[in-house]
């Protein structure tokens, strides 16, 4: 995508359609800091945040770098890197009674698993470690149910997710030596570690080896025994792309199993393997040319890869644009590169910077809006199934939940998929607007939010998100003030003429119809399913 | 000047004789048609129907069939599956099969996006879903997903998905939220009727951009809510009860397209890597199900008043086919070609087009005729996917990189 990038620079003499400030209207103030929040911590700015951001633009902008050090922030990432790496499935070859396991720890069974390569990704990150560090580190993080389905020594921790180390000699490779990911990118015995090399290519270097045009009508024949393997070896159209991939996948034999239904062979790495590489595929351990000993060095020559760092930078832009990255894109990426570079590869330096730039902050367009930046930018966000989910347990303590799984989280009886997010494996880019089932999954989820809240508040052990409502009625000057508090601090705004006249009507006929308590949980429905709301 | 038939097919091509949408149909009739899918994931053996490759010996057909023809469609035979014998007998006159797409894959997850869009690469929508953006605007569901992948980039707003367990029937019915963990208590019609209206009103009331597509969405769910329970919309029963929630769509003027994953019989899926001989159960019970899901059809009045079976147009479609060769545990590997079939709506029926040479590739099409020509084009997923889009009245130029619909099998 760059290459081609620099192509139209080079002939060009500049970048077209480079969007400008004459373009985009930015957000400021208030919303901005609620979508700085949101992005950061996956929660709504408290109003004592809102208040210190309102004194000046200055003030706003001291506030928000420190929410990266928030807990929550790793937890950001996870579900970011999520939609990426599409390791959070809802299925593996094998299940939790593979392992002996109850039925009760599924859900945690599986998310144990698809998170491990996340988890440690999300802790380089969180931990200012040079994000290199995620195919070099010599550990892992585990949960309790790693820790006791495979081969890993974890240590004492309070933390769900504990520092731990693999006990089977697989070398030290960070991410590209995880069970996590190479459960879901598993190989067939024939495929000899393949479909890995090109999963790791697309993931680490954003080098996808199945955009590339394959015609199998330009390969010699293929149909006799041998005739693959050896087309793979001899023929132009075919060398294209497994004169790199080959290498490569032969440095992944610790993890080629001879059965993949098989707990035990999936479990562990097979140091034992690592000479098949050579045996099998033909060829010696390699990155695009430079010799490696094995997984170690793989991931060690990784990091040395140019694209290594761009496709970072790529990556990371995509996330917080909350759009595919394109050519028009090159310089910001490029003036990006380098301050993530410049900051020893620290990705909340590189996260801080797309923040501050006005691709990022994009809140409208102006009147000289083209037509291809208006189609491209996106001014407004929806929010995804695991943010509405943060969001609202922080403000209400309501999680929704069925049989111990996530269903806002998972697809097997949940709505992650209809709310807008990726399973993984059907579903691989989340949804950036709305669609009927992701306004059905808000309306629900606000129905069941503000019950829980509202019957909380009335019974002295809720969330206090009614801090002076309860007891009130529209008319009761108690009544205002709650409507003006919760305005601010869901929408992140001041109320508006007519607003507190409209609620009250609402509130005035559920309590007419039922009772104060129940209009209260209708004026909370209605706010939580509010376009201001669940965009941002 | 004369025009000879080769000049005419490169002026044709390049758009200069006619505009591409006059080489199709007219565009009120297309843009009515409506587009069921049923997708075979796995990769499926077209050696088991749609290619009699009897005189190819490199190829491993199945023992005990033969090569046979009906309605004008030659197809494989076999005393076993006397559905698919009987589907072409009965409706061959209304059906197309292309033969040697190539899919310029065999990932399993990469062959069904290039079949699904044309595209290797993300960002890009499928064919269901774009013809289901171009549908009037009043269609509530304009792309059903029953089952199945769907890819959606620009047109999110179209697709409707039931979930794998039926949650879009949760979600309406409020079960999904009254059932768990934590017990709610959801307020009464009335008053979710109030706090519908509200929230529509304050997405009506918006400026932004998203705020227009929120409140269009909100209105489609209000009417949606309304009648929904006219139709069942559980989507793991069987084929033809999946099929049958698809045509309920169609029928109540909700849904321009729907697709359904078919699975296999008992679901042991098309990927038969081993025991290939499933492939044969397989189409069994699969025209089985074409054969109700044309009587259905036939059945069924749409909101024009007219039988459905005039305005629907069925897609059958694998990610990919299945090697020439038997392997040593008795499957069959992946293969890059693959087969198609189309009936009903828009088709030119009774005709096989395209084909396989002897190496198993795909060969060379004239497009405008549908006929093998030597100087023609190797057919493509995106040659398939300008096919849809074409018959669905959809300016085919722009989603299909340039690829030209296979004009035919498109009904003048």
């Amino acid at each position: 995508m760059l290459g081609f990038a620099m192509i139209v620079v080079s002939c060009g003499g500049g970048v077209v359609d480079e969007p400008s400030s004459v373009e985009l209207v930015p957000l400021e103030g208030s919303r901005l800091l609620r979508r700085l929040s949101l992005d950061i911590r996956g929660v709504l700015p408290s109003i004592q945040e809102l208040d210190e951001a309102s004194v000046s633009s200055e003030a706003l902008e001291s506030l928000w770098p420190a929410w990266f050090d928030d807990p929550r922030f790793e937890e950001r990432m996870v579900d970011l890197f999520a939609e990426q790496w599409l390791t959070r499935v809802d299925d593996y070859n094998v299940t939790y009674l593979d392992f002996h396991l109850d039925e009760s720890v599924e859900y945690e069974f599986l998310r144990s698993v698809g998170e491990e390569p996340l988890r440690l990704i999300a802790k380089v990150i969180a931990n200012d470690r040079p994000f290199s560090e995620i195919v070099t580190a010599d550990y892992m993080y585990s949960t309790e149910i790693l820790g006791d389905i495979w081969p890993v020594d974890r240590e004492d921790s309070s933390d769900e997710w504990a520092m731990s180390r693999w006990t089977d000699d697989r070398p030290p490779a960070g991410v590209i030596a995880s069970n996590g990911l190479w459960w879901r990118y598993y190989t067939t015995p024939f495929n000899y570690n393949r479909g890995r090399s090109s999963a790791i290519t697309r993931l680490l270097l954003c080098e996808d080896y199945l955009e590339r045009p394959v015609r199998f009508t330009e390969a010699p024949a293929l149909v006799d025994e041998g005739d693959t393997e050896n087309a793979i070896k001899s023929s132009e159209s075919c060398m294209a792309c497994h004169i790199s991939l080959d290498p490569m996948a032969s440095a992944l034999f610790g993890f080629w199993w001879y059965e993949i239904y098989d707990p035990a062979e999936m479990s562990r790495y097979h140091a034992d393997r690592e000479p098949l590489g050579k045996e099998l595929l033909g060829v010696e351990p390699e990155l695009y040319g430079v010799p490696v000993s094995g997984l170690g060095e793989l991931g060690q020559a990784l990091t040395l890869d140019p694209r290594f760092n761009q496709c970072a930078v790529q990556s990371a832009a995509t996330m917080f644009w909350r759009r595919n990255v394109s050519f028009v894109d090159f310089l910001r990426l490029s003036e990006l590169r380098q301050t993530f570079e410049a900051s020893d590869l620290n990705y909340k330096a590189l996260v801080e910077s797309i923040l501050l730039g006005e691709t990022y902050r994009a809140g409208g367009f102006t009147d000289e809006v083209g037509e291809a930046t208006a189609a491209r930018e996106e001014t407004s966000r929806i929010m995804s199934p695991e943010m509405l989910s943060s969001v609202i347990q922080e403000l209400t303590g309501f999680e929704w939940e069925q049989d111990g799984w996530g269903q806002l989280e998972s697809d097997r009886t949940g709505f992650r998929v209809l709310a807008g997010g990726v399973d993984g494996v059907g579903v691989t880019q989340p949804s950036r607007g709305p669609s009927l089932t992701w306004a059905l999954v808000v309306k629900r989820l606000a129905q069941g939010a503000a019950d829980y809240a509202v019957a909380g508040d009335y019974a002295g052990d809720g969330p206090n998100l009614l801090s002076v409502g309860v007891g009130s009625s529209y008319g009761d000057p108690n009544f205002d003030l709650e409507i003006e508090r919760l305005v601010l601090r869901l929408f992140g705004r001041a109320l508006m003429q007519g607003e507190l006249a409209s609620y009250g009507e609402l509130f005035a006929a559920v309590e007419a119809e039922e009772s104060q308590q129940a209009a209260w949980r209708s004026v909370l429905t209605v706010m939580f399913r509010d376009p201001e709301f669940v965009s941002y | 000047m004369a025009i000879s038939r080769r000049n005419f097919l490169g002026l044709s091509a390049a758009g200069a004789l006619f505009p591409h949408q006059l080489l199709a149909l007219s565009p009120e009739e297309a843009s009515r048609r409506k587009f069921l899918f049923i997708y075979c994931r796995g990769g499926w053996d077209t050696t088991y129907c749609f290619a009699p490759e009897f005189d190819n010996n490199i190829i491993d057909m199945e023992v005990d069939s033969t090569a046979a023809e009906a309605g004008g469609i030659a197809f494989v035979d076999h005393e076993t599956r006397p559905s698919v014998r009987a589907f072409f007998e009965r409706y061959g006159a209304s059906t197309a099969v292309i033969n040697g797409i190539e899919v310029r894959s065999i990932a399993h997850e990469k062959a069904q996006q290039l079949m699904f869009t044309g595209a290797a690469s993300p960002g890009y929508d499928d064919w269901p879903t774009v013809i289901g953006h171009f549908g009037e605007s009043s269609l509530q569901l304009p792309h059903v997903n029953v089952s199945g992948p769907t890819y959606a980039a620009n047109f999110q707003d179209a697709v409707v998905r039931l979930g794998s367990a039926g949650q879009l029937s949760t979600l309406l019915n409020g079960t999904s939220i009254t059932e768990g963990t934590i017990p709610v208590t959801l307020p009464g019609a009335a008053i979710q009727t109030l706090e519908d209206q509200f929230v529509l009103n304050r997405a009506l009331s918006g400026s932004r951009g998203f705020d227009e597509s929120y409140s269009s969405v909100l209105s489609h769910l209000n009417e949606f809510g309304s009648i929904s329970s006219q139709i069942d919309l559980v989507a793991s029963g069987s084929l033809k009860e999946r099929v049958s929630t698809v045509l309920d769509c169609f029928e109540l003027g909700l849904s321009r397209c729907g697709i359904v994953q078919y699975d296999g019989l008992q679901d042991l899926g098309w990927d038969t890597h081993g025991g290939n001989e499933i492939q044969g159960w397989h189409y069994e019970e699969l025209f089985d199900a074409l054969i109700a899901t044309v009587e259905s059809l036939q059945q069924r009045v749409g909101p024009t008043g007219q039988s459905l079976s005039e305005d629907v147009c069925v897609v059958v479609f694998s990610e990919m086919g299945r090697h020439p060769k038997i392997n040593s545990h008795r499957g069959k590997d992946h293969w890059t070609f693959t087969s198609a079939m189309l009936f009903g709506s828009g088709v030119s029926g009774g005709r096989v087009v395209g084909g396989y040479d002897d190496m198993f590739y795909g060969m060379p099409v004239d497009l405008a005729t549908g006929d093998l020509y030597s100087e023609g084009s190797r057919l493509s997923d995106k040659h398939f996917g300008a096919t849809l889009l074409a018959l669905a009245g959809v300016d085919w130029q722009e989603y299909s990189g340039g690829m030209q619909p296979i004009n035919g099998i498109i009904r003048p």
